[in-house]
């Protein structure tokens, strides 16, 4: 007897993907979260640019970095993207940079009463959750 | 000179808990026959990840997978990925998929693989 298997897709979803410098991702998550975002997955990476463009100063900036994906719903992209910009002081040069990428889908694994939330309630679904059957 | 495919890819990503991407990898390349993967580690921290995980304010490590695949095979490798790597399970991660502009071929020489 062949088990039913279900995989419920998520569509309208971004990535919002971050770069700043080492040390600084932990309060930037905390913001995003505060915002609406559920986690974020962090790891360290090493850039070059506006740090040696800003001459001694750029002693100041960090080189090593912390670059760390946010996967939010669409509608909440450009709340969570500004309450990283505004907690990350992105407007100063050198603390770092972010953008928003299109996801076509995503899966994950939703608790059965989310799913039946959602099936009672789909219109008002922000995530436009789609069971497919295989 | 043309260095692009003209077929368009997607870039499938997979966030596992650690220790869940090696055997995937394994599966992707000897079973599928995908020869663009990719793992990197990072740490991961969620609102639902249980506090016997994790002590407090503290995050899990995590397996970045990254998958690059045309798009007629998209779906087929994403299912794949979902069930494969448990991620239809509680904690199992989150697995998204992407669109690209362009994208470079890895094409293998006909060699055989050492064991």
């Amino acid at each position: 007897m062949s088990q039913k298997r279900e995989m419920v897709v998520l569509t309208d979803v971004s990535l919002i993907t971050v770069v700043v410098q080492r040390g600084k991702a932990d309060d930037l998550v905390k913001a995003a979260q505060a915002a609406g975002a559920q986690g974020a997955s962090i790891h360290y990476s090493h850039g070059r640019g506006v740090r040696e463009r800003l001459g001694v100063l750029g002693l100041a900036v960090e080189a090593e970095k912390e670059t760390f994906h946010i996967i939010v719903s669409s509608d909440q992209a450009n709340r969570v993207f500004e309450s990283i910009y505004r907690a990350g002081d992105f407007d100063t040069p050198g603390m770092g940079f972010m953008w928003v990428t299109p996801v076509e889908k995503a899966a994950t694994y939703i608790p059965e009463d989310i799913l039946e939330k959602f099936a009672r309630d789909d219109r008002r679904n922000p995530f436009d959750a789609r069971p497919s059957e295989t | 000179m043309t260095c692009h495919t003209t077929h368009p890819h997607k870039l499938i990503t997979a966030i596992l808990p650690k220790g869940r991407d090696k055997e995937l990898v394994r599966r992707l390349v000897d079973e599928l026959g995908i020869n663009s993967v990719n793992v990197n580690y990072a740490r991961g921290l969620g609102r639902i990840t249980p506090l016997n995980h994790r002590g407090v304010g503290e995050t899990t490590e995590k397996a970045i997978v990254t998958v690059l695949i045309e798009e007629a095979r998209a779906d087929e490798v994403f299912e794949f990925i979902f069930y494969e790597a448990d991620i239809n399970q509680p904690h199992g991660g989150l697995m998204f998929q992407q669109p690209l502009l362009a994208n470079t071929l890895f094409m293998m020489p006909d060699i055989e693989e050492e064991q």
